[in-house]
């Protein structure tokens, strides 16, 4: 059997940043514990009830901020987690946070209950577009949140950073990276800003405003991503994500390789036994209710194949074809005849034969190219 | 028992379309409890949907109405309602041709207007006694007395029986009743002749079949009759007689001068409309009249997105053909839109309408390409031929001549629009015949049109640049030679035959311009760069070009939130499907309607 990964959704934020469109909460921190308590009771039923104990090679704490909530609550997640589930000795545990969140005590704490990955949220390092996104850290407090990662002992660690931000520019962007890839952390990961409808951010700068870089300038900012991240040793693995070689993140890439993944907590979402389902959205209900469902839906054959075409096509390997094949009993390239000889000839897709892929071009319009195997 | 003809009143209302016409029969099915208040609803006869969202009336529908007269007696109306658009004047004829009057609606604020004439031209040459009603006599801006000016002089009728009304306010709904019993003649009584019956309508059914409505001129006509079509020669036993009230409702047996519908088990025949029922063992010797066959003037190709609804599409017209006799429909085969069916319309209008009849009651989903007219080519060889569809014109060297249809166009308009309603008209190619002032401010303008012309914006204009107040009707006048040419376009460096247009010389560069700049704003950003150019005879006029789209990435997944992603792709796919993939472009449904709207 293959190895399992879980997500832990914290939902507990200093502040709802601007863009921010998950769940997430702001000002609920005092709630934490409790919280605590329930997602604990949620893992030992949902875990109980089966009848072996999984194989776990990833846990993740996601959020929200996970690193914001006190480490002990952390802990007692972690060691129910171990109680009813193996976890592999190279097991990657990853953590997200804030920079401000970090302490060096927290920092040391998280080390000693096993979490070897930490996941820092910068997003920019120019104050001017921090604020311009409602993120509610400065520059300092980002590089003083990784200094302090570095001094506790995390050596795998991680930084979010994003582009296509407003007042973000060619130059801004360009300094951003180079100050964060200077100091030479094995993974970075790098979003294009998606504006969600609804979102503060969307009132403040709603999508016409000039305050946007253009797209021409977009499509610049993704290739000087790439071609710094090269330069300074990251490989790109995956549409946003860059590491030293074996930084990888076995998290992700399983999300990528459509394997079947847990998940605890308010809004989470999981693949188990052939189904996606999704705890409730509201704190409130999932803590009374947290075996109940905001989604269900059992993934059939055709969608099964839909999906993992679309989230092998983020690798930069792509679509591993002889395995698709093993995998789902379809050849890709008869199934999709047309659409992938289109796709290559237009130069946003790429094959020797045993890979499928998208190009770079391709990755930046890779919506509407995985829309056509829909 | 059938009704004694002397108690029959059989009448259509006409007027010019927004008159109140439909409101005025909907008055009259209640004032006399045809259909009580709770189950009012407004424009009962418009029973389509597409009807009541638009506040059209486009089928002609019968009803009959039981009503206790002053004079004490029990009469039978029967109320055939006709549509109002200048386009659907072969379903008015078609209603005149069944009843002894009509109700003649003028609207007491705008007074007699384009249609009100063709309408009354139409009930003079049926012989039809007419009764005018002044209309929304209730509004303040409403003025009887010029009205009642217009109907005798610019109508031509006695003005002294015009019944003044408000449907909307139930006034006056009385005095139209008695107004019908009193002025319109009863049906002759002709029990003893042999049955002749003229069919007005019909539509398919699959359970009962064809559904005939019809009225009876001559003799009788019951349950378990043989009856014999006469155009068709196919002879049927009638299975199920009634009456329209408006809802069908049996009857036994039906005498001359009433008006219902019949089923009979009919299938696969093509057209009833016009034709004469007669008694298969006493057969008539002579057929009725029948109508003046509708004309299609306007034809577009219509073809489905999905080239599996292919049969869909077929039967969806053949069975839209029984409820609609003007429609007209061959096959044809694009290169960009493979396989569909060339159309013919009486109008934009009636085009529009078909369409979205299609795709509601029949779920498809189409594409109908730009309306062309029917053109007159002589080819160098001495033959002619008739050209409906631009990508068919033979090429310069093989033709001689080509001709357009022209009409004879009559606009009333207030004086004060008089100057932007010519300039709109010599833009168009018209040719001014003469002007005639109705009243102190009120103008009729005749014009000679190219068809062509009338059937892309013209009548958007015509309302913008009088706001709203002009009115218009035209018919066929003659086929006249006009120095044409074919504009192509190119998309993605191929020729798209669907959106091939005749246009006149003199115009034929900026048309190519401006729809090859229009085709660029319908056409959404691809994955792939795609060049627009309008060619006429092999040379580039314009070119546009549609950049690729740079950027359409998704965005990170936060918690393993697969199945919203999945869902997005898959909105984005269901959107694509809207579109026709010609080539490797796709290509949005209003693209191929750019044609009519290069104003704007």
């Amino acid at each position: 059997m293959d190895a399992l990964s879980a997500y832990i959704h914290i939902p507990f934020c200093t502040y709802k940043c601007d863009f921010c469109d998950f769940t997430a909460f702001a000002g609920l921190d005092h709630l934490s514990e409790e919280y605590g308590q329930i997602v604990c009771q949620e893992i030992s039923d949902r875990l109980k009830a089966r009848c072996d104990k999984p194989l776990l090679n990833s846990i993740f704490y996601g959020g929200g901020t996970p690193g914001l909530v006190a480490p002990a609550i952390i802990a007692e997640i972690d060691q129910t987690l171990r109680q009813h589930a193996l976890v592999s000795p190279e097991a990657e545990v990853t953590l997200e946070t804030t920079p401000h969140s970090i302490s060096l005590e927290k920092a040391k704490a998280w080390l000693d209950m096993g979490i070897n990955r930490i996941s820092i949220g910068i997003q920019s390092l120019s104050d001017l577009e921090l604020k311009a996104v409602g993120r509610d850290h400065t520059r300092a407090q980002a590089l003083s949140g990784i200094d302090l990662a570095v001094e506790a002992g995390f050596t795998n660690i991680s930084t979010d950073l994003m582009y296509g931000l407003p007042e973000q520019t060619l130059e801004s962007w360009q300094l951003t990276l180079n100050e964060v890839l200077e100091l030479g952390l094995p993974h970075l990961s790098a979003y294009g800003l998606q504006l969600s409808t609804n979102s503060p951010l969307s009132g403040r700068y709603p999508r016409d405003s000039p305050a946007y870089p253009t797209e021409e300038q977009f499509v610049e900012f993704y290739h000087v991503l790439t071609k710094l991240a090269d330069a300074f040793g990251l490989e790109q693995y995956e549409i946003s994500n860059f590491s030293r070689s074996g930084f990888e993140s076995t998290h992700n890439l399983s999300y990528w390789s459509n394997n079947d993944y847990f998940a605890f907590g308010v809004g989470a979402h999981r693949y188990v036994d052939g189904a996606r389902s999704a705890n409730w959205r509201s704190l409130k209900r999932y803590m009374t209710d947290w075996l109940g469902d905001e989604l269900y839906e059992q993934i059939d054959a055709s969608t099964r194949i839909k999906e993992a075409i679309f989230l092998a096509l983020r690798t930069r390997r792509g679509i591993d074809l002889s395995r698709f094949e093993r995998q789902y009993g379809v050849d890709l390239f008869r199934l999709f005849n047309k659409q992938i000889k289109r796709l290559t000839e237009g130069g946003l897709l790429e094959s020797d034969g045993k890979h499928l892929w998208l190009t770079q071009p391709g990755v930046l319009v890779s919506n509407l190219v995985m829309a056509e195997f829909m | 028992m059938s009704t004694d003809p002397k108690f029959i009143r059989n009448f259509s209302i006409i007027a010019h379309i927004d008159h109140g016409k439909s409101t005025l029969a909907d008055r009259l099915l209640e004032v006399t409890a045809t259909i009580s208040k709770r189950e009012m609803q407004a424009q009962v006869l418009d029973t389509m949907d597409l009807e009541r969202e638009r506040g059209i009336t486009i089928k002609a529908q019968p009803a009959r109405m039981d009503y206790r007269a002053q004079d004490g007696q029990n009469y039978v109306l029967n109320l055939i309602d006709t549509p109002g658009h200048v386009d659907f004047g072969y379903e008015v004829s078609r209603s005149l041709a069944a009843c002894e009057g009509a109700l003649l609606v003028i609207d007491a604020t705008q007074g007699v207007e384009a249609q009100t004439l063709a309408n009354v031209h139409l009930a003079v040459e049926n012989n039809l006694e007419i009764v005018p009603v002044i209309n929304k006599i209730d509004l303040p801006s409403a003025d009887p007395d010029r009205i009642k000016h217009e109907i005798e002089e610019v109508i031509g009728l006695d003005s002294s029986l015009a019944v003044l009304a408000s449907a909307k306010n139930n006034i006056g709904i009385v005095e139209v009743l008695e107004s019908i019993v009193e002025l319109i003649p009863p049906p002759p009584d002709t029990a003893s002749q042999p049955l002749r019956a003229l069919v007005f309508d019909s539509y398919f059914e699959s359970y009962r079949g064809i559904i005939v409505y019809f009225r009876i001129k001559d003799g009788q006509l019951a349950v378990g009759d043989k009856i014999r079509f006469m155009a068709n020669d196919k002879t049927f036993e009638v299975t199920e007689l009634g009456i329209l009230r408006p809802q069908q409702v049996k009857v036994e047996r039906l005498g001359p001068g009433e008006v219902g519908y019949l089923a009979a088990s009919i299938k696969d025949v093509a057209t009833l409309v016009g034709d004469t029922i007669t008694g298969a063992e006493r057969p008539a010797a002579e057929a009725l009249p029948g109508y003046r066959p509708a004309k299609p003037m306007v034809f577009a190709g219509i073809y489905p997105v999905d080239n599996d609804q292919y049969p869909d599409l077929r039967e969806a017209l053949d069975k839209l053909k029984l409820n609609d006799s003007s429609l007209f429909f061959e096959p044809e085969t694009s290169e960009a839109l493979g396989f569909g069916f060339r159309c013919g319309f009486l109008g934009l209008l009636h085009m529009e309408i078909i369409q979205e009849r299609l795709e509601r009651e029949y779920s498809l989903t189409l594409i109908t390409t730009a309306p062309s007219v029917i053109y007159r080519v002589t080819k160098t060889d001495g033959s002619v031929i008739m050209v409906d569809n631009p990508a068919l014109l033979p090429e310069p060297n093989y033709r001689e001549m080509i001709e357009e249809p022209y009409v004879l166009a009559s606009i009333m308009v207030p004086n004060e629009f008089v100057g932007p309603l010519m300039e709109l008209c010599q833009g168009r190619r018209g040719i001014f015949l003469d002007m005639k002032y109705l009243d102190p401010r009120r103008a009729m303008l005749h014009y000679e049109l190219p068809l062509a012309e009338i059937i892309t914006d013209f009548f958007d204009q015509l309302k913008s640049r009088s706001r709203g107040y002009a009115s218009l009707d035209y018919h066929f006048k003659e086929y006249r030679e006009s120095r044409l040419v074919k504009l192509d376009i190119l998309i993605g460096g191929k020729p798209v035959d669907a959106l091939s247009a005749i246009v006149h010389y003199e115009k034929a560069a900026h048309y190519g311009r401006h729809l090859a700049e229009k085709l660029k704003k319908l056409i959404p950003r691809q994955m792939f760069e795609v060049p627009i150019q309008a060619a006429i005879g092999g040379k580039i006029v314009a070119r546009e070009n549609i950049s690729a789209q740079r950027k359409n990435v998704l965005a990170k997944c936060y918690g393993g939130d697969i199945s919203r992603k999945r869902k997005l792709l898959e909105k984005q796919k269901e959107g694509k499907k809207r579109m026709k993939s010609v080539g490797t472009v796709e290509i949005p449904q209003e693209a191929f309607m750019a044609l009519l709207k290069l104003e704007e």
